[in-house]
């Protein structure tokens, strides 16, 4: 009774944090109003965070605690059903608003008085989450404010304890990235520090790990004996939309593959863990990233392809080109689509290959994991030669339609031995209904509770910014070059093909 | 949710020859998948569900609550019950009827269906109801036992039927509740050879309010005040039948036996229970209070803890269809209230909840046993 509320027992009363306060930095940003506060509040109304959770929002926008509660409720009107009045006022309660500049030291102060309010008015005891969803260009000011000003410290034993979640990217390339870093090093135990990445929260990721470690049928042939390559895409069928300013910096290799694919391609990879706590998981996901082959800036055009959208048809209707793009230079070399081939030097990946791809106005929406496997080694059904059937094929589909499908063949009904590729298919939508929780609702009170096992690691996202440099550098250097363009709403430039030709394989059509 | 499709309702009784239900239901799904003018139709299978039932009016309200249940566990659904004495005798012993019910998806695709095979048995074949459910079981699946109103008659159903189950759901809100019936509930925990996980949606119906109250101390701070709570009182409002009913206990029950208190004594009261306990920081008085007014359903109103120190610590409900709110009052700070919406209560939710949950659910247990001793203290 002295350590742990006696009252959490049982398996429907375990997962509730303490309260604590919320300072979001970034507050009137659209990531704050479009996906945290709507998370916040689902979670609030599913009893998931007490009543004196408090979020103290800051931006430079001058704006009061009520001006500032009326928007929210405004953006949470727009993205779904009305709000139940008691239950938006009761949460509203707990939203306050500091309009103040990330780069003055004296809006630290006011933070911490604020927060010594707050922490008497509504019982937050000192816990503290800073959260990072402002501009990656104020992190390093923001980080070393919390430091000087004492805000990053925690209590003795980690009572009062702090946080902070920094959004991606984290950095934007090694260099930055080991800047960064730093930077929250100096003022934040590693411990105390949760590097966000969405896609860690979907469902469907996490079953990743179900899926391999828990199904006993699928690991013995999880390796290079069975498989032939894997295949990993995240295609969207939009542009850069109103972030071309932000596209412009970052492009596909930044803005999904260093995280999002990197991500997805450790836990296809990792070996199991020994249990599914924090640095156990994350220490294999780390080796897989340490055991792919570095490559050279002389291989970079031999295992990859970058290109960019040009104008096309989507859905049956006509879009612009990315050069056309708000915010997007004319003259623009950026890459919108990006391929690469890895290679993962370990017993059991060595000789698959990993493909990666990842393109904007691309022409369908999915994101999804397909392993290949080997195809029979003789085939006895003389009239169908083995060459020319279609292997295994194992895709874990991440967004849309969530779900697995296994290809396998079979004989179709008839006196000839006649075979024919079908799918055995699980989705999420049909077998478990189709409400799935939002990915940041999962990761939000995981940081709340102390869980990390979501959240990258320091050394996991060096790794990651590794190994793709070389390509960041070798594009860089090629800006000048006219860069490969495709087709808004094809699969990409032609070249990304070649990659794959070259092996005799060839992408998945999705 | 949707309303779900019928689109296979064999409503003629199938007789004495309920072998013929495996054969109907494979020939209606090579019908169904020969349709070219159909949408195409998908069978959902990851558990069975069997629903013991008190009658037939009771078997044939079953099917839309089935159909939401499988809308989140895909299940072959067999719902049972007893053809009341004056059934016709020239009917067979025990009749089936088939029916699918099937869903769109979000997003169009093929429609999503699910079996749902009731058995009527009249007295005479009563015994062997549990042969006949058990062989049409999906095999490899687990299979979940839901007695809708326990009632003295299907014991024996059940505890042959619990040996193949992977979990008991009962609804004891459903049924007047008696001493000796909890008591063998209780005992379906450890009964040899394979004990039997129980759920209850009566609990289930108090997991919201147990949240809220368990949030109370989830802070350091106020896991201290603990020790210094004097008085708690569990309020709630009388249904037009049942004057204490089980819920209280359950509540009282859970409250109790997580925080270690014991009882010195008790006094009964018209519209008011006192039970004078000893906890970690001396005496606590335990009230359980009737509310004057009376309602359809009854249900709690509040439940409160008072300190020492003058905090209190409150969950409410102002009325039948409001929400909850919680209400910590501390001296020296402002009241701060968490007002969350009353999650359904509808049938098929309580039990898409329970299915939900794996593993023995122990706060359960601990709490049914020591709401039968407060039951006994207060009301014999």
């Amino acid at each position: 009774m002295e350590d742990a509320n006696p009252l959490r027992h049982g398996r429907r009363m375990i997962r509730s944090p303490e309260a604590c306060a919320m300072v979001i930095f970034g507050g009137s940003g659209d990531l704050t109003r479009r996906k945290l506060i709507p998370a916040l509040y689902n979670l609030s109304q599913r009893r998931t965070i007490p009543g004196g959770f408090t979020i103290l929002s800051i931006s430079r926008s001058p704006l009061g605690d009520e001006q500032y509660r009326d928007r929210l409720r405004a953006t949470l009107e727009e993205g779904g059903a009305p709000l139940d009045p008691p239950t938006w006022e009761a949460f509203a309660r707990g939203i306050f608003y500091l309009a103040a500049d990330y780069r003055d030291s004296g809006t630290y102060l006011k933070i911490k008085r604020t927060l010594a309010e707050l922490d008497s008015q509504r019982g937050t005891d000192g816990n503290r989450i800073f959260y990072l969803a402002a501009s990656p260009g104020d992190y390093d000011s923001i980080i070393e404010n919390l430091g000087s000003s004492g805000l990053a410290r925690e209590g003795a034993e980690g009572t009062p304890w702090v946080r902070i979640i920094i959004e991606k990217p984290f950095g934007r390339d090694l260099e930055s990235a080991l800047a960064l870093n730093r930077a929250v090093g100096r003022e934040f135990q590693e411990r105390q520090v949760y590097r966000i990445d969405h896609y860690l929260g979907k469902e469907t990721v996490q079953n990743l790990l179900v899926f391999r470690f828990a199904n006993g049928i699928f690991e013995p042939i999880w390796n290079r004996q069975y498989i032939d390559s894997v295949q990993i895409t995240a295609a969207e069928n939009i542009g850069v939309g109103t972030r071309g300013a932000y596209y412009e910096e970052a492009g596909a290799l930044r803005d999904m593959i260093q995280n999002h694919i990197m991500q997805l391609m450790t836990l296809v990879a990792m070996e199991p863990p020994p249990d599914f706590a924090p640095d156990s998981v994350r220490d294999e996901k780390v080796k897989v990233l340490r055991s792919v082959r570095p490559t050279t800036s002389d291989e970079v055009p031999s295992v990859s392809v970058r290109g960019q959208y040009g104008r096309g048809i989507i859905a049956g209707h006509p879009v612009v080109g990315y050069r056309e793009e708000k915010g997007v230079s004319p003259q623009s070399n950026i890459e919108t689509y990006a391929a690469i081939r890895f290679t993962i030097d370990n017993w059991r990946w060595a000789g698959v290959p990993f493909y990666v791809r990842t393109g904007k106005n691309l022409a369908k929406q999915v994101t999804e994991i397909a392993i290949l496997f080997r195809r029979t080694p003789h085939l006895i059904f003389r009239q169908s030669p083995a060459g020319g059937l279609a292997s295994n094929v194992l895709a874990l589909r991440i967004q849309p339609d969530e779900g697995i499908t296994l290809k396998f063949v079979a004989k179709l009904p008839g006196q000839a031995m006649t075979i024919q590729p079908v799918n055995m298919d699980f989705r999420y939508g049909s077998t478990f209904g189709a409400h799935l929780a939002s990915a940041y609702e999962r990761l939000l009170i995981d940081c709340m509770l102390g869980e990390p096992t979501l959240f990258d690691r320091a050394d996991s996202v060096e790794a990651a910014w590794t190994l793709v440099e070389p390509f960041l550098n070798v594009w860089s250097q090629r800006r000048a070059e006219p860069i490969p363009t495709y087709a808004s709403g094809s699969w990409g430039p032609a070249e990304a093909d070649e990659i794959l030709e070259r092996e005799g394989r060839s992408w998945r059509l999705l | 949710m949707d309303s779900p499709n019928t689109i296979a309702n064999l409503g003629t009784p199938l007789g004495a020859d309920l072998g013929s239900i495996e054969r109907q239901l494979a020939a209606f799904w090579r019908s169904a998948s020969a349709q070219p003018d159909e949408p195409a139709v998908i069978k959902a299978c990851s558990s069975n569900l069997i629903v013991i039932t008190p009658g037939r009016q009771q078997a044939e309200a079953l099917p839309p609550v089935l159909a939401d249940v499988a809308e989140w566990h895909p299940c072959r659904s067999l719902v049972a019950f007893q053809e009341a004495p004056a059934a016709g005798s020239d009917s067979p012993p025990m009749q089936g009827w088939i029916l699918v019910q099937c869903r769109s998806q979000l997003g169009g695709g093929p429609q999503v269906c699910s079996e749902v095979i009731t058995i009527g048995a009249r007295r005479e074949a009563v015994d062997d109801l549990a042969n006949t459910l058990v062989s049409l079981l999906v095999p490899d699946l687990p299979v979940f036992l839901y007695w809708r109103s326990p009632r003295a008659a299907d014991w024996p159903l059940v505890e042959t039927l619990s040996r193949f189950t992977d979990l008991l759901l009962i609804d004891s809100d459903a049924s007047p509740s008696r001493p000796e019936d909890r008591a063998r509930v209780l005992g379906l925990f450890t009964k040899a050879p394979k004990p039997v996980g129980i759920r209850d949606l009566s609990w289930s119906r108090l997991t919201a309010w147990r949240d809220l109250i368990a949030q109370f101390f989830d802070s350091r701070a106020a896991l201290s005040q603990l020790k210094e709570l004097v008085e708690l009182e569990i309020s709630f409002r009388r249904a037009p039948v049942e004057s204490w009913p089980g819920y209280v206990f359950l509540l009282a029950g859970w409250l109790t036996s997580r925080l270690g208190w014991q009882r010195a004594s008790a006094e009964r009261k018209t519209d008011e229970s006192v039970l004078h306990m000893l906890g970690d920081g001396g005496e606590v008085v335990v009230r359980l209070t009737r509310a004057p007014e009376r309602t359809k359903h009854g249900g709690l109103k509040m439940v409160r803890f008072l300190t020492r120190n003058g905090s209190s610590f409150s969950v409410t409900r102002a009325d039948e269809n409001s929400c909850l709110s919680s209400v910590v009052v501390v001296p020296s700070m402002k009241p701060v209230v968490h007002t969350v919406p009353c999650p359904s209560m509808r049938e098929a939710d309580l039990l898409i909840g329970e299915l939900s949950l794996q593993g023995e659910d122990t706060g359960f247990k601990a709490a049914l046993a020591a709401a039968m001793v407060l039951e006994k203290d207060i009301k014999y």
